[in-house]
Formats: C-alpha cells, sequence, structure tokens
C-alpha cells in the first residue's frame, strides 16, 4: 500500500465544508429567467447577424450581466446564477414543456423549482411569443415531427430539446492557456485565414465575454475581502492557472461558461486525477499544499459541482430525479504506456465523495489488470458506503471497444466518460452519443403481431405475418430482422436531420474554442468541427430479447409445449386468464444472467445484428454511428409502451434496468454467474458505452475479509471483458419490496456459512425479522 | 464414472473458505444434528417437495400424477406428498408451471458436476477461492467426493471440506492430501449427549479429528452456537480444552452464530423445528464472552 493511503483515508471532512453543504441544501430553489432576458435581447438587438454571433453576443453579454455571488467561506466560487441550484429556462433550445408546467414546477413530487410570479408574467407575455417557431424544439418539429412521431414507439429520438452536451472538453488546454491564451489562438487564426465564414469572430467574443466574467468575480472578491479568492481569479483573468487551487477555479469556471452557453445535460471534466496532477504536485513539492489543504479544495469544488442543475420536465424529472447534470469524473486506469496511473488524487476524489455523499460529481473508477490492490480496495470501500459510486469501468474492455469505431490507442487510453456511462475521447470528440433509443423488444413485439401495436391494435410495423404464420424460429427470426431494419431505415434520416438542425440553432463557438480540432478546421463544434464525430443509439433491451427469443424457442418450436395460437391470444390480452402459461414463461425455461450459453447468445446475437446494422451509415458529420446497451432509467417509460413478452412480463411494466442487467430477480446464480452471462454480450458492439447494475448486502462491506472479497469481485469483472459496472447496496426498503412482490426478488439470497436458501422463499415471519433486526442482514 | 447425490450448488459463496467459492452440498449424513440448517440434505434419497411461496394453487399436479401420490389439503389448496406413493417419475414437476414442486436433490455424474463448479474459475483464480464440499456430510459419498476433488485438483482448483468427521476412518482417508482445508464441527463434548442428540459416536469424531489434525492438513474447527444446545458455558469449556489440546498449535476455532432462517424449511418438510419462534442468535457481547471463555481454555485464533 503506498504510504499516503492511509493518510488521506484518515483525513476528517473539513469544518467550512461541512457548513457550505448545509447552507448550500437550504437554499429553495428558484426558476431562473434572469439569463433568458438577456439572450432575448441580444437576440433582438442582433436579428441580423448569423446565429453563432448571435449565440457568441448573448453569452458574453450573459457573462458581463448576469448577477453574481460568492458565499463566505468559499474557496472554489462561481455559478451561472445567483441562486444556487437554480433551474435554468434556456430559451433557445425549447420552451414548450416549460409553458405546459410552469404552475405545476413548484408542486411535483419530484425536484420542485419556485416561480417568482414576475417571472411567470414575463414568460407568458414576452419570451414565449418571441421564441415561437425559433427554438431548436420547435424548428425539429416543424421540419420532422410527423416522421418522429410515427417511428415513435419504435424509435425514440433524442435532443430535440435541448443542446446536446455529453462532451469532456480539453479542460488541460483551458487550464494551460487559460481565456486569455485561447483568445489570442482564436485571434491569430482569425488573422491568418481572413475568417470568410465569421466564426473565429464568435470564438472570440465569447472568450472575451470569459474573461470579463472571471475579472467580475476577482472584483467581488476584493470587495468581500475575500484576498485569496480575489487573488486566485484575478491570475486567471490574466494568465493560465499556476497552483492548485488556481487550477480548480480555473476548471471551475470553464464548466459554468459551457453550461451558460449550452445549459445541456453533461458536460464532463473526465480524468482530472491526471491533467491535474502536474498542478499538484508542485504544490506539494514547493510546500505550499499538504493532503488536507488539497483535499479541502477538491471537496470545495465537489459541492460546486452540486450547484448546477439541470430543470427537467416532470417525466424526465421522474427517472432522472436529484436533477443530475453529470459531471463525469474519472478516476485511476492506465497511462499512455500501460502503467497504473493512480495517485494521490484519486484517492483524494475517493475521500471526497465519501465525505460529500451527493450525486454529483458522477464518479467514475477505470480499472484493469494492473490497478494496485490499494486503488481497488478503496472503490470497494467508497462503494460499501452505498451511494452508488464510484461506478467502475474496465479499461480491457472500454479500450478495444473505442479502438474498433476508429478512435486512436493513445486516444482510447485516455478516455473518460460522459454523463452517465457514455465513453468518450478527452477534449477532442463530438460523440452525441444520445442521439435515439431502439426499443428493440417493441420492434420484436410487432414482429410477433403482424406489425400491430399490442397496447392498442394501431399497424405500426411491417406486416410480416405473426408468430403463427412463422413455422420455424429461423422464419421468427428474419421477420424480426426486416422489421428492426425497417426502423433503422427511418430513424437514421431523423437522426440526421436533429444533428444537422443543432447546427443551424445552437452553434456554441466557446465550447468549440476547447475541442479539437475546432479552431484548426475552423468549423463549429455543432457541424463537424471535433476529430472524433460519433453518434450514439442505444439497443434496448438484450435481457428481454434473450428472455423472450428464449422462451418461444424452447416451449414453441422445440417442445411444442405451448402452441403458438396460444401464446399470441395470451400476448394480447396480457395473459389475463393464463396464468398458468406466464408462470410457465417464467419458470420453465432459463433466462439471461444465469450462465446459460444458449440464451445468452440470443441477447449476443441481437445486439450484434443491431451494432452491425448501424455501421452501414454515416451521420451528418461524417463519423460513424455506434451502438450503446445502457437506458439509465429509460427502461421504466420504455417499458410502459411495450405490450405482454414473451418472458411473461405483463404489458407496460418495466424492462430490464440498466442495458446489460438480467430482468429483475431472475439472475438466481448469483452474482458470478450474471457477469459470465454478461461477458457474452461482446462489450466491443457497446462502444457507445453500457449499464450493468448489480446489487449487495450492506454487510458484504463491514469486514476487510468481505472488502477484499468484493474487490476480487472487481478483478473477476476486470479478466471477464465487461465494461462497466455499478453497484447499489440492499436497504431495508428492497427487502420490503421482495415481500412485496418476490417475482421481482427472486435472485434475493442468505448467505450464510453452509446454508442455502432465497430470501423470497422463507417465512413471512423469518422475513420480517431479517427486517426488523439488522443483526440478521448480515445472513444476506 | 461415479454418480453421487447432490441437493444445490451455491455460486459466490463468501462464507465457506478462502476467497470466492462455489459451494456443492451433497445430500445424506451421518448425524441428525436437531438445528441442521440443511434438513433437505440429511436423507441420502431424493423426494419430491413443493413450495408453498412459489405455489399457483392450479393442482395441474394432482391430476398429472400417476400415482395419485398428490393431493389438495386444508381449504388453502395446499398440496400433501404422500411418499410412499411417489416414484420420482417426475411428471408432476414438469407439469408444474411455477416451480413449485421439485425434488430436493438430483443425481449427477461426476465429471458433469465438476464442469459446473468450474464455471466460475476466473472468481477463484483472481479471490484465491475455489470449492468447497458441503452437505449433508461429503463424506457419506466417499467415491463421487473423491473423483470430484481430483477432477478439481487436476484443473488446479483448490478444494475446501465441511465435514461433521462422523465416519469410518478408512473413508476419510483417501481425503488427505487432496482438500486443502477441513471445516471440522465440534458440537456437544459430552459423548451420551452427542449420541443421543446428533446420533453418532463421539469419539469416532475426535478420533478422526486428530488423526486430520496430526496428518499436517489445514484445519478450523467450527463451534455453532445453539440456544439450549451446544451454547452452553459447560460444554463450550470442555469443547475449548479439548480443541487446544489438539495442539499445539492447537487449530483456530471458527464460531457460528445460531441461525435461526431453517424454520421455513422444517416447516415445508413437515418436520418440527425444535426452537421458540423467538429464538435469537447470539449477541455481539455474548459471542465476546465465549470468544474469552475459549481463549481462557488455549485457543488463540477465534474466527467470528
Amino acid at each position: 500500500m503506498r504510504t499516503y493511503v492511509p493518510e488521506i483515508r484518515n483525513l476528517p471532512l473539513p469544518a467550512r465544508i461541512g457548513t457550505l453543504k448545509q447552507e448550500m441544501l437550504a437554499e429553495p430553489r428558484y426558476v431562473s429567467m434572469e439569463q433568458a432576458k438577456i439572450i432575448t435581447r441580444v437576440y433582438r438587438e442582433n436579428g441580423e447577424e448569423p446565429v453563432n454571433i448571435r449565440r457568441a453576443r448573448s453569452l458574453a453579454a450573459s457573462l458581463r450581466e448576469m448577477t453574481i455571488r460568492i458565499d463566505p467561506g468559499e474557496l472554489i466560487v462561481g455559478n451561472r446564477t445567483a441562486g444556487i441550484r437554480s433551474g435554468v429556462v434556456f430559451p433557445e433550445a425549447g420552451l414548450a414543456w416549460v409553458d405546459r408546467e410552469l404552475e405545476t414546477l413548484a408542486v411535483r413530487p419530484q425536484d420542485k423549482f419556485l416561480v417568482r410570479q414576475e417571472d411567470a408574467d414575463y414568460f407568458r407575455t414576452e419570451l414565449l411569443p418571441y421564441w415561437k417557431g425559433r427554438t431548436l424544439e420547435d424548428v425539429i418539429r416543424g421540419e420532422i415531427g410527423e416522421e418522429v412521431s410515427a417511428m415513435g414507439r419504435v424509435v425514440k429520438i433524442n435532443q430535440k430539446d435541448h443542446a446536446q452536451g455529453h462532451i469532456c472538453p480539453d479542460t488541460e488546454k483551458w487550464l494551460t492557456k487559460g481565456p486569455s491564451g485561447l483568445l489570442e489562438e482564436a485571434e491569430e487564426y482569425s488573422r491568418r485565414t481572413g475568417d470568410p465564414e465569421r466564426f473565429y469572430e464568435g470564438v472570440i467574443e465569447s472568450l472575451k465575454g470569459a474573461v470579463d466574467f472571471i475579472k467580475r468575480y476577482a472584483d467581488l472578491a476584493r470587495s468581500m475581502d475575500m484576498q485569496e479568492v480575489a487573488s486566485v481569479c484575478g491570475a486567471l483573468a490574466e494568465r493560465p492557472a499556476s497552483g492548485f487551487h488556481e487550477a480548480l477555479q480555473s476548471l471551475w469556471f470553464l464548466y459554468v461558461i459551457l453550461q451558460m452557453e449550452s445549459n445541456a445535460s453533461s458536460f464532463s471534466p473526465g480524468r482530472m486525477d491526471q491533467y491535474l496532477y502536474p498542478w499538484f504536485r508542485r504544490d506539494m513539492d514547493a510546500g505550499v499544499l499538504d493532503l488536507p489543504g488539497a483535499l479541502e479544495l477538491v471537496e470545495a469544488l465537489w459541492l460546486k459541482f452540486n450547484q448546477i442543475v439541470y430543470l427537467r420536465n416532470s417525466e424526465s424529472a421522474r427517472y432522472f430525479a436529484g436533477f443530475p447534470i453529470g459531471f463525469n469524473v474519472a478516476l485511476g486506469g492506465q497511462d499512455g504506456e500501460g502503467a497504473d496511473a493512480s495517485n494521490e488524487l484519486s484517492f483524494l476524489f475517493l475521500k471526497a465523495q465519501e465525505h460529500i455523499g451527493l450525486p454529483q460529481p458522477n464518479l467514475s473508477a477505470r480499472l484493469f489488470s494492473g490497478s494496485p490492490d490499494d486503488l481497488v480496495d478503496e472503490c470497494s470501500r467508497v462503494i460499501g458506503l452505498g451511494s452508488g459510486m464510484p461506478q467502475v469501468f474496465n479499461d480491457e474492455a472500454v479500450i478495444p471497444a473505442l479502438e474498433g469505431v476508429g478512435i486512436s490507442s493513445a486516444d482510447a487510453r485516455n478516455y473518460a466518460i460522459v454523463g452517465c456511462v457514455e465513453l468518450t475521447t478527452h477534449g477532442n470528440s463530438l460523440g452525441w452519443s444520445d442521439a435515439a433509443m431502439f426499443n428493440m423488444v417493441k420492434a420484436l413485439e410487432l414482429t410477433l403481431n403482424g406489425g400491430r401495436d399490442l397496447l392498442d391494435g394501431k399497424q405500426v410495423g411491417l406486416n410480416l405475418g405473426t408468430l403463427e404464420d412463422y413455422g420455424t424460429f429461423e422464419e421468427l427470426e428474419k421477420a424480426y430482422a426486416l422489421q428492426v431494419r425497417h426502423f433503422i431505415d427511418r430513424m437514421i434520416p431523423a437522426c440526421s436531420a436533429v444533428d444537422r438542425i443543432h447546427g443551424e440553432v445552437l452553434p456554441s463557438p466557446f465550447l468549440s474554442s476547447v475541442i479539437d480540432d475546432c479552431l484548426d478546421k475552423g468549423l463549429d463544434v455543432t457541424s463537424g468541427g471535433a476529430h472524433y464525430n460519433l453518434s450514439g443509439i442505444q439497443a434496448i433491451q438484450p435481457a428481454n430479447i434473450a428472455d423472450s427469443l428464449a422462451a418461444i424457442k424452447q416451449l414453441v418450436y422445440e417442445e411444442g409445449r405451448v402452441g403458438a395460437a396460444e401464446l399470441l391470444e395470451a400476448l394480447r390480452n396480457d395473459f389475463s386468464g393464463n396464468e398458468i402459461l406466464r408462470q410457465r414463461l417464467l419458470n420453465k425455461v432459463p433466462k439471461y444472467g444465469n450462465d446459460v450459453e444458449w440464451v445468452d447468445e440470443l441477447g449476443h446475437a441481437w445486439v450484434r445484428f443491431f451494432a452491425e446494422q448501424l455501421k452501414k451509415y454515416t451521420n451528418r458529420r461524417g463519423g460513424p454511428y455506434h451502438a450503446g446497451l445502457y437506458t439509465v432509467s429509460a427502461h421504466v417509460p420504455m417499458g410502459q409502451n411495450v405490450g405482454a413478452t414473451p418472458d411473461g412480463r405483463h404489458s407496460r411494466d418495466p424492462l430490464a434496468d440498466g442495458g446489460m442487467s438480467a430482468v429483475y430477480g431472475r439472475d438466481i446464480n448469483g452474482p458470478s454467474a450474471l457477469l459470465r452471462s454478461v461477458s457474452r454480450i461482446d462489450s466491443g458492439l457497446g462502444s457507445n458505452g453500457t449499464l450493468l447494475n448489480m446489487k449487495f448486502s450492506p454487510h458484504l462491506f463491514a469486514e476487510e475479509e468481505g472488502i477484499r472479497k468484493f474487490s476480487s469481485l472487481l478483478r473477476a469483472f476486470v479478466r471477464l471483458k465487461i465494461s462497466h459496472v455499478q453497484f447499489n447496496v440492499l436497504t431495508e426498503d428492497d427487502l420490503k419490496a421482495a415481500i412485496r412482490n418476490p417475482e421481482a426478488y427472486r435472485s434475493l439470497t442468505v448467505r450464510v456459512a453452509g446454508y442455502t436458501a432465497y430470501f423470497t422463499e422463507l417465512a413471512p415471519d423469518l422475513q420480517q425479522e431479517i427486517i426488523a433486526r439488522t443483526t440478521y442482514t448480515d445472513a444476506l | 464414472m461415479s454418480k453421487g447425490r447432490i441437493f444445490d450448488i451455491k455460486r459466490f459463496a463468501l462464507h465457506d473458505g478462502e476467497g470466492i467459492r462455489t459451494t456443492l452440498f451433497l445430500k445424506g449424513c451421518t448425524l441428525h444434528c436437531p438445528w441442521c440448517q440443511n434438513p433437505e440434505g440429511i436423507d441420502t434419497s431424493i423426494r419430491l417437495r413443493w413450495t408453498s411461496s412459489r405455489c399457483l394453487r392450479c393442482g395441474l399436479c394432482v391430476e398429472s400424477c400417476p400415482r395419485e401420490a398428490l393431493s389438495r389439503s386444508g381449504t388453502d389448496g395446499d398440496i400433501a406428498i404422500q411418499h410412499s406413493s411417489c416414484d420420482l417419475c417426475g411428471i408432476c414437476a414438469a407439469e408444474c408451471p411455477s416451480g413449485a414442486l421439485g425434488f430436493d436433490g438430483r443425481e449427477v455424474e461426476a465429471d458433469a458436476v465438476a464442469g459446473e463448479l468450474l464455471r466460475d474459475r476466473d472468481f477463484f483464480d483472481v479471490s484465491g477461492g475455489g470449492v468447497t464440499l458441503s452437505g449433508g456430510e461429503p463424506l457419506m459419498q466417499p467415491e463421487f467426493a473423491l473423483e470430484v476433488v481430483r477432477i478439481l485438483r487436476r484443473a488446479g482448483v483448490s478444494v475446501t471440506m465441511e465435514t461433521s468427521l462422523a465416519v469410518e476412518r478408512k473413508v476419510l482417508e483417501p481425503f488427505i492430501g487432496v482438500i486443502d482445508l477441513f471445516y471440522v464441527d465440534q458440537k456437544l463434548a459430552d459423548p451420551h449427549m452427542h449420541k443421543l442428540l446428533l446420533g453418532g459416536d463421539r469419539d469416532l469424531v475426535r478420533s478422526n479429528l486428530e488423526y486430520v489434525c496430526g496428518s499436517g492438513s489445514k484445519v478450523i474447527v467450527r463451534i455453532p452456537l445453539i440456544p439450549g444446545f451446544t451454547a452452553d458455558r459447560e460444554n463450550l469449556r470442555t469443547l475449548g480444552r479439548y480443541i487446544a489440546a489438539l495442539g499445539p498449535p492447537a487449530p483456530p476455532v471458527e464460531l457460528l452464530n445460531f441461525n435461526p432462517l431453517p424454520a421455513s424449511k422444517y416447516r415445508m418438510l413437515g418436520k418440527k423445528w425444535p426452537f421458540d419462534a423467538g429464538a435469537e442468535r447470539l449477541s455481539r457481547s455474548e459471542i465476546e464472552d465465549i470468544s474469552t471463555l475459549l481463549n481462557g481454555c488455549g485457543i488463540e485464533r477465534i474466527i467470528r
């Protein structure tokens, strides 16, 4: 164990951080329209200018005019609104849902925001009328609204009402050059090229605004007699960051400004422990920084990551509760030569996660076979605390997957994560990772039912016959392939149109200054200026596909135990009056997640089919489409749109969670069997990102030995070349839910030496005892 | 190739030895401890089993049985099994849609089951884990067990065994040198009570334990702490002194807290669970006291 590891582990929560956290969480959240007013005014004043100039000027004006605030005791300062955690209304992207929900924002069940009366009045009388027909949302609806809704039951086209985000900018470049250095660079390009498209002009205007924004914080801090903050901000307005404190503050300004420009779900700092290390090391070596001081600064930044939230509509807020905005930080992993890259900062970030325990940053640990035990064990320990973080990524799966879509080895080795689990390179990619979600389960439903929706009987897909018409399993598979291709053919032009309209409506000059090769090409990032230009489509959901096809294959075609007509009838009636058939489907056919090769292979085969279809297309920015295998929370709404399925799932029930996970409770052979099943779906097929959820009892982490065994599980995960896993720790509520709904919790095993039993098969009084008395739960 | 009877395979077992393990539960036991956690493992024979919580009460099984061994009992549609009429044909289990009816064990070939046990090799390799033979009493099926162990060892996998050692010496001998760790139970010190309650000869167990310890095999002695049976200070003191005398060094002792959960299985099997509904696991401080007591007997390494 490296000597600093125990030292960092024992660092206490700095008092200042505890206080700031409490104050932050106590502040009421308001909807903010301050920036919307500025943007609207600048758009009106610049009606004749090209859109990139209007965007640059409205950002610059916002940077100069928005009310700013510093709280006493803050070490890292800055926000995009004066209010902490304000819900920013961003007119350029879309206002329709705000119009519908403005009155209910303060009373909705999840993620409430208060609305000031004058803001509500302004919204209805000024904002909405001006922007009608001009927003991204309106333009997209006008151009492709009908196509999008026609395919909507199978394909959900995303990014229709907000900026794309999911970008890892070149933070290192921002730190080493500073806004003033970038400004010089842009001016140089402008002089050299003459700037015929006025691209550099937009970049320059936005960067000038950035410099002024930072100066305003220096002035405010000085007026509040906060000398250290004033001197840090003052320096950053003039030159690149020199010390560790300056580097963290500089980083935070970058992300605040990016959000002011785009209001996008997720800009991610990526591998902060790598690119910040030179600043950290220099200060440590110079004796001006120690580990407690470094932790305090890191935690001050960690709080800041929670101060920018994303105003979502009520539907989205239900599924992405806690208004996450996806500041994804990656730690560990390997360096350019394949050696372990972890350092003091990796451990400080884990400690900060333990201390702060808030939803942001979304902390991701990169592991590989060369990761040292101290790092793996520390990840295990922090995971055991139950915040679900760090989530774990596997270099040995991710790097080859990225190389497979044309990423250079050097860039692939330096990968980061954006948003939840989407994979990216650093500072040179527009990954467009959430172009669309493709509901493979719905496509199967249509294939079984002559292209008709089971929910309302509407003809929405190709009519290739019904399950009764397919004489063999192979015929069914052929029809399914045609159905999937039919929808892919419709999806791609829609994705392409959305991509193009973003370039037309939401060019992002400031962002373009920190994405390679935009300056070099003289091209905005939304128009293909980035070095890598990918588009990711999610295939949903392999577990339901594997289980459904396995049930049909075995019971209908192989054993003949269930007739095609009977099954189809049962699906149309949501198994009403035929629970016996549903139980057969559930219990008489093996399920994905149990290390049963032939079932897992069905999942793999269809993921591969989907991923290979995508390879035939090129996106509007000239890059490839590729597949992702994650839904995050969308398995719930996606499931609400799917009728009963042959895996025994009821109509409108959620699909399997995550992406790679088994259907709830069906992985009854334990975590090792689940991981082996997951490993059969080639991680190279999910180069856009994959998601696997697992649950463990908190008591596993109570003793050092349990933590070590959990670390071994992580090592096995690495060896099995699975891309991603995220761990939840079981709660009392989970156990109560298991009693109410045993079908979804059949995998819950009671773990005692030499004893074998499942929780859901225990008598009710014994289940209650386990719940009632925490000493018992070490049995689980 | 020998066949054996097993009643479960538990993967990702974390409490049955070093690292991450897969535990194989062999059917049949030479003892019949009243607190047995796996009562379905005591009998060597395989029987039909009905799991109430999974049953739909559809009655398809009753209709399907050619020997009329199944009937509905009571008003809630519970299924009663007439074991004397059942010839284990399996028709009802195949017919049962929910999996409520099934066998309490299965017969397997040694190489097939070893193949199943080897599935988690990656997990064994990274954790220093392996396979644990448990039961029942794994030494009740010595030929089968030995063949499984040999296949596993040839594959480079370490094998641990959980045993009461209540078997003839010649049954035990071939396992010395091929089992990497023995977990051996010590339950009751009094030979009379041992015979009466557990159904085995205490001195046979003791002599085997001394033999295993003397062979240089790695041994951990396990004491199940059962209220009203073993968790009695006098019993524990006597056991402690005996175990200490197996040294030096005395084998480590692992204390297994009482597990009240098997009550469910007893109900299902129609057997009586000899504890009150409120019977509790021992508290942390009680276990602390017992550790102190055993330390006082000369046992240094105590695993809790």
